[in-house]
């Protein structure tokens, strides 16, 4: 089964995960742009936490896996082309990633770096591609700025569309970017926030 | 004299360097300082992992050479051991107060 759904909080979609266990559903690859894979299984006392790493190196990623491993957890998928990496155990008691406050607060510190940085990488990509004439997240037609080419025909149509195609993708795509990243930058804010004030009572 | 980030120790960390005066890995680490504690500190695996990155970070601790090529194996450093002297030290003063050594009752 494949399952399409968007999140901008890592702790929701680890609910969501966790629920879709629950049912009998376990989670077997997660595709970045939010498409997930399921596979029944009977075996409900399964548990997922998802981790978030920047850049580990090879070396690193095989000490980070070799130790999680040790402690039980499997992982999801080889690789992690996003940072996040997917972990799963059989319920024993000792179902979280974490075991103290600090180690929670810096799990949100790496999310709220990666998604502020790429938030504002897509907030100057978005300046560059800028027109006041087109405001264009809506339709991706308005994302074309070839002057009249949509009252063009035939072979002329079809050249000029094909050749614009590509930058009114971008165009119509990076204001979506930036919001979901500054979008998950806010919500791991909160959930940072959050987690400090648990920290100081 | 600028307070270090991981000073006061906190449990997480000051179990980790008292466990690694002897070399050890992290699931290694986790069982010794569960035993240490007699069960009350159970370190979960990205807290292990985080901490072991932090610590190296400061030279607190360094890998050590074994023919276990998977897993890595650390220990506390000469730093490492001061950084735990002045904790003890830290620790010694609050306990001669818990023990009424500075002319209070007893707790």
């Amino acid at each position: 089964m494949i399952k399409f759904k968007l999140f901008f909080d890592i702790e929701k979609e680890e609910k969501w995960l966790n629920h879709m266990l629950s049912k009998g559903w376990a989670c077997t690859n997660v595709i970045s742009g939010g498409f997930y894979t399921f596979k029944k299984t009977d075996d409900l006392e399964q548990v997922i936490r998802i981790d978030f790493q920047q850049d580990l190196k090879k070396e690193e990623r095989s000490n980070y896996k070799q130790l999680y491993e040790d402690f039980g957890w499997q992982a999801l998928k080889e690789k992690s082309y996003d940072g996040s990496y997917y972990w799963f155990k059989r319920k024993d008691g000792n179902d979280e990633l974490f075991s103290d406050n600090d180690s929670q607060i810096a799990k949100y510190k790496r999310l709220m770096k990666h998604s502020s940085y790429w938030a504002i990488l897509f907030f100057i990509w978005l300046m560059m591609f800028y027109s006041n004439d087109n405001f264009y997240p809506f339709n991706i037609k308005d994302a074309y700025f070839t002057p009249g080419l949509w009252d063009k025909e035939g072979f002329t149509f079809l050249f000029s569309f094909l050749f614009e195609t590509p930058l009114a993708i971008i165009r119509f795509i990076l204001p979506w970017l930036f919001f979901a990243t500054f979008g998950m930058y806010v919500v791991t804010y909160f959930r940072y926030r959050k987690s400090l004030q648990q920290f100081i009572q | 004299m600028k307070k270090h980030k991981l000073l006061p120790l906190s449990e997480t960390m000051h179990y980790i360097l008292l466990a690694l005066r002897e070399p050890l890995h992290g699931y290694a680490m986790m069982q010794k300082i569960e035993e240490m504690s007699a069960g009350s500190v159970r370190i979960a695996a990205g807290t292990m992992y985080g901490a072991i990155e932090n610590l190296l970070k400061y030279h607190w601790i360094s890998p050590v050479e074994t023919h276990d090529t998977r897993r890595k194996v650390y220990q506390t450093t000469a730093e490492g051991l001061e950084v735990l002297a002045a904790e003890q030290e830290r620790l010694q003063r609050i306990l001669s107060i818990y023990e009424g050594a500075d002319g209070h009752d007893q707790v």
